[in-house]
């Protein structure tokens, strides 16, 4: 298990000094458990493939993919430097993932919305100005997500990629000065 | 240079304040996948509606055009009578049969053993939402589609799977379980009217309603390398790197509404 570069805190804690506490613990986790063999791609759709057929056929045994390795590999440590690229790649696609995976869900619950509204006759204007608004209860307060906020988070991205960058390059390079 | 980090963080987490919940990310995965199933239906020629927690539908021309989604404790299907501010769901009728059914999110189903086990994403006849929204309650019960979802950092592990498995398994009521489960079966049952109906019918063995249901773990990232044992017997697709617009949550979305298409009368 990697030990964790002390030039990593400043990122955790300004992790948590915003209020994502939960992506610094995702960082610190992610660093300790080290780089694990993944399921390659073709062999999850062969699994997938595999479970589809199995329920065709009558056999009661579980279908092996040969591909599959019979047992899983030691996982690689994130060490160094390496772990100031990981973490600062890790958050910026995290977040980008989570607002593209916000932005999809609102334009998905939106066209559930409007495909019969548009069928009834309704102005596809006044279709897309009645926009859906997402709630969503957490355990202390409901949080209101609309899209114009979203697009907004996501225009922020390409900032949050170009800081974190700068701050890689700086950190890496402060430690090749010491 | 980290004040430019922080800068930039406080845009992003100041504009989608559910990105400061440690579940926010976790919700929106799930709310990805249950819309993209839902939407998918509809451009396969089902009639979809959104539909508040009181059971009526949310259209287009609304003054509250809020979609709730289910956050907090994990609870089972909340009274109608108590408003429209609580969990909504996603209905979707088969056009022409009129077979009608809801997406769930979050909602706890009671096992055989009288645990509580939560879905991510569950589709069960509408009747059984009907009868839920009357008294509250947990459904009784397999659902007839159930997705675990994943949206932790790290690959998933065969953990995931047995943890799965285990759950579907109390939740199955096989025709042996017939002598010491209610029956007739109570109205919030999943199998709504009797166990006879070809459909609903209670199967001979695990593996009969294994085959009869369509399980899937959706993960963000991907599984360790075997850690997707146990799928093809127990019928449990994995599915892994689902995240807009790549083919791995086409191919889940695909899955997911061919069945539906496929086996729900």
């Amino acid at each position: 298990m990697a030990i964790l570069e002390p030039r990593l805190l400043p990122l955790i804690e300004t992790l948590a000094e915003v209020g994502a506490d939960w992506l610094a613990f995702e960082v610190v986790d992610g660093i300790r458990a080290g780089k694990v063999a993944e399921e390659h791609l073709e062999n999850l759709a062969a699994i997938q493939d595999a479970v589809r057929s199995a329920k065709l056929e009558n056999f009661r045994t579980e279908k092996r993919v040969s591909a599959v390795p019979p047992s899983v590999s030691p996982a690689v440590s994130i060490i160094g430097d390496d772990q100031i690229r990981w973490a600062a790649e890790y958050v910026h696609k995290r977040l980008s993932d989570a607002l593209s995976m916000l932005q999809a869900s609102l334009d998905q619950l939106q066209s559930i919305v409007s495909t019969p509204a548009l069928r009834d006759g309704v102005s596809p204007d006044i279709v897309a100005s009645n926009e859906i608004t997402l709630i969503v209860p957490g355990d202390e307060e409901k949080f209101s997500v609309r899209k114009a906020d979203t697009a907004e988070a996501i225009a922020s991205l390409e900032k949050l990629r170009k800081a974190l960058s700068s701050w890689e390059a700086s950190t890496r390079e402060r430690s090749e000065s010491e | 240079v980290i004040n430019d980090v922080r800068a930039a963080l406080d845009s992003i987490l100041g504009n989608t304040a559910i990105l400061r919940s440690a579940n926010g990310a976790g919700r929106i995965f799930e709310l990805f996948v249950m819309t993209g199933i839902a939407a998918r239906l509809q451009t396969q020629g089902f009639d979809v509606w959104l539909q508040r927690s009181d059971g009526t539908q949310i259209s287009a021309g609304d003054s509250d055009r809020r979609f709730i989604q289910r956050g907090g404790a994990p609870t089972g299907v909340l009274p109608a009578s108590l408003g429209p501010d609580n969990a909504s769901v996603i209905g979707l009728s088969r056009l022409p049969t009129g077979s009608v059914w809801e997406i769930w999110n979050g909602i706890q189903f009671q096992g055989r053993s009288g645990a509580t086990h939560e879905i991510d994403i569950a589709v069960v006849p509408r009747q059984v939402g009907e009868e839920l929204r009357q008294i509250g309650g947990s459904p009784f019960g397999r659902p007839r589609v159930a997705i675990e979802c994943k949206d932790v950092g790290q690959p998933g592990t065969v953990d995931e799977m047995r943890a799965f498995v285990a759950r579907l398994y109390d939740l199955s009521v096989l025709q042996g379980h017939r002598s010491y489960v209610p029956y007739p079966p109570p109205p919030q049952a999943i199998f709504p009217g009797t166990f006879a109906d070809s459909f609903y019918a209670s199967q001979m063995t695990y593996w009969d309603e294994n085959r009869n249901s369509f399980n899937v773990v959706a993960r963000r990232t991907g599984f360790v390398a075997g850690a997707t044992t146990m799928t093809s017997y127990f019928n449990i697709e994995p599915h892994g790197n689902i995240t807009v617009g790549s083919t791995q949550a086409i191919a889940l979305v695909d899955a997911v509404s061919q069945w539906i298409v496929n086996c729900v009368p």
